[in-house]
């Protein structure tokens, strides 16, 4: 493994809880670059690891406010402008009855735009990721819970960082290469 | 799913606090009610009103409980657990509300312009309606609707007792029995009820979709009480244990669905009723947004929906206290200032007096908050006499574990 490049290393935990306290140390320990894998959503560990702000409720929030906006305007420009027509003696522009377009233009517009921000600011799908590199990595999605340190963290040292990984709950602590 | 034995620091009885917020719940609601009945022999049509309003208001409180109590025994849930006792408290002041009815029965012809009969000889939309709106019928349905309220609370209260002290499943799947069903009967008789309460106070008028705006309007009333009355408690055991940022945080986002559904089914009946725009439907809305009445109609656009709608969005606000109980205070006040829109603006019945401009009478506050404290007297009372948790409850446990453990 000498002439290959590091990913990080990486810790194998049985319990959340072993996990969830081996990223508490690992963060007050001055860690910055690092990431959690679960076999199911564990939003303590995001926090745990300080994945505590994502862009994803502005990216929503925008998309609601464009995609209500469109559905209104649109509205209005079928309806005053290019084809008036007079239902009932109600007023060209009868924003009652725009409503309901305009929430359903809010609700999809913010939908998509939370799927497909989440998609770009994470990255998925990836076909092919480092960790894919630990053998036993597979568990993952079974019953193990895994820390991986990246070598890219500006504290993390080999010999150091693996120290101190094995001083926490972990059953394994592996290199990964890149 | 193992049976946990909890530390001995862990304590379900209720505080000692809740006998002292008993009385003086009682003290103020006696106080209030001097007033208001002062205000009964002053004015009567204006009291009876008040009354109403107060009245409605405090049914939700029972009535909405008993709706989301039989849910959670369907479906579950944390917040349920957390709340049960508090629930059932609520709906142990059934026997109350049907004794305090009786003053609507009595004032019903101050209330009900359909009672007239010269209006209703001048009216040909109502009199045709004569086969439901009647006196007597009218009477029976009320004593026929809190039969059934009486029972199903009675009986969920005493299964809920029964299972402090037996764990077997049996127990347990007895209150589901009711629930399922209780459902049911819970829809139909909340929309009788309102339609004949409150509806009926413009007997031209009508809207299918009352009923449903009423139910959610009474669980949106419970989610907001129920969110001050546990932050209130919440330093005492064994809510001081359980009722994290998480929990917080799952009351917070029932009570966003709540104010979003209470817009929804609000915007559904105007939209519907605007573009029909059929002369006896709308008259209920022109009422209601002409000589100054608009103003109370936008306050329940902004303070009711927008304003609790924007602030509960944000997550931090849902899981801190101090910030959530605020805003369930203004759905609460808010929810008396629904009412006040749905009952006052109504023709007064016997005279040539109308409610076509802003009218509030000191009853209209004297008399609801009289009602509301003697509930809540009543409520805390019965919140004192049970442990706070239904210990056998059988995923109790899951309230101690760390949220990441499911």
């Amino acid at each position: 493994m000498t002439d290959q490049v590091l990913h990080g290393v990486v810790a194998e935990f049985t319990t959340p809880d072993g996990l969830v306290i081996a990223c508490k140390k690992a963060r007050a320990a001055g860690y910055s670059r690092m990431d959690a894998y679960t076999p199911y959503p564990l939003e303590e560990a995001a926090e745990a690891i300080g994945f505590t702000k994502t862009q994803v409720p502005l990216l929503t929030l925008i998309g609601g406010i464009l995609g209500g906006l469109s559905g209104y305007l649109l509205q209005y420009w079928v309806h005053v402008l290019a084809y008036p027509m007079n239902v009932g003696g109600r007023p060209l522009h009868s924003w009652p009855s725009f409503i309901i377009i305009t929430f359903e233009m809010t609700i999809l517009f913010a939908g998509i735009t939370a799927v497909v921000g989440m998609l770009t600011l994470n990255g998925l799908p990836q076909p092919y990721h480092p960790i894919f590199n630990h053998p036993r990595f597979t568990a993952a999605s079974r019953d193990r819970f895994f820390l991986c340190i990246e070598a890219a963290d500006p504290r993390f040292e080999l010999e150091k960082t693996t120290r101190f990984l094995q001083a926490t709950d972990a059953i394994d602590v592996a290199e990964v290469a890149d | 799913m193992s049976t946990t034995t909890y530390p001995a620091s862990y304590r379900f009885d209720p505080p000692s606090a809740t006998a002292s917020l008993s009385t003086r719940w009682f003290a103020i609601g006696l106080a209030a009610g001097v007033a208001a009945i002062a205000g009964a022999l002053s004015s009567g049509q204006h009291f009876y009103r008040g009354y109403l309003i107060g009245y409605m208001l405090i049914l939700g409180f029972s009535l909405g409980s008993l709706a989301l109590l039989m849910l959670g025994h369907l479906t579950g849930g944390n917040w349920w657990m957390i709340g049960r006792r508090v629930m059932e408290a609520a709906i142990g002041n059934l026997p109350l509300l049907t004794i305090l009815f009786i003053p609507i029965w009595l004032g019903r012809h101050s209330l009900y312009i359909w009672l007239d009969p010269a209006y209703v000889t001048a009216h040909a939309s109502v009199a045709a309606k004569g086969a439901y709106l009647n006196d007597r019928f009218w009477t029976l349905r009320a004593v026929i609707y809190f039969a059934i309220w009486n029972l199903w609370a009675l009986a969920l209260r005493s299964g809920s007792a029964r299972q402090d002290g037996d764990a077997s499943p049996a127990v347990w799947q007895k209150l589901k029995v009711w629930s399922a069903p209780g459902m049911l009967v819970y829809g139909i008789t909340i929309t009788l009820a309102c339609t004949d309460w409150v509806m009926s106070l413009d007997p031209a008028w009508y809207s299918t979709i009352f009923g449903m705006f009423f139910m959610i309007s009474e669980m949106l009333s419970v989610m907001a009480l129920m969110i001050v009355i546990l932050c209130s408690l919440r330093g005492f055991a064994p809510y001081s244990k359980i009722l994290g940022p998480d929990k917080l945080h799952d009351y917070g986002k029932l009570m966003l669905a709540f104010t979003m559904v209470w817009a929804y089914f609000s915007f559904s009946q105007w939209l519907i009723i605007w573009a029909g725009n059929l002369p006896e439907e709308i008259t209920w809305y022109l009422d209601r947004i002409h000589g100054g009445w608009q103003t109370v109609a936008l306050a329940l656009v902004f303070l009711q929906f927008a304003l609790p709608f924007m602030l509960l969005l944000s997550r931090e606000l849902k899981r801190d206290a101090r910030k959530l109980v605020p805003v369930a205070l203004l759905v609460l006040v808010m929810r008396y200032v629904d009412l006040y829109w749905l009952v006052a603006p109504n023709p007064f019945p016997g005279t040539s007096a109308d409610a076509h401009h802003l009218t509030y009478h000191w009853t209209y506050f004297a008399a609801p908050l009289a009602l509301v404290s003697i509930w809540l007297g009543a409520f805390f009372w019965h919140l004192g006499k049970r442990p706070l948790l239904v210990v056998t409850e059988p995923m109790l446990p899951r309230l101690w574990e760390p949220s990441h453990g499911h």
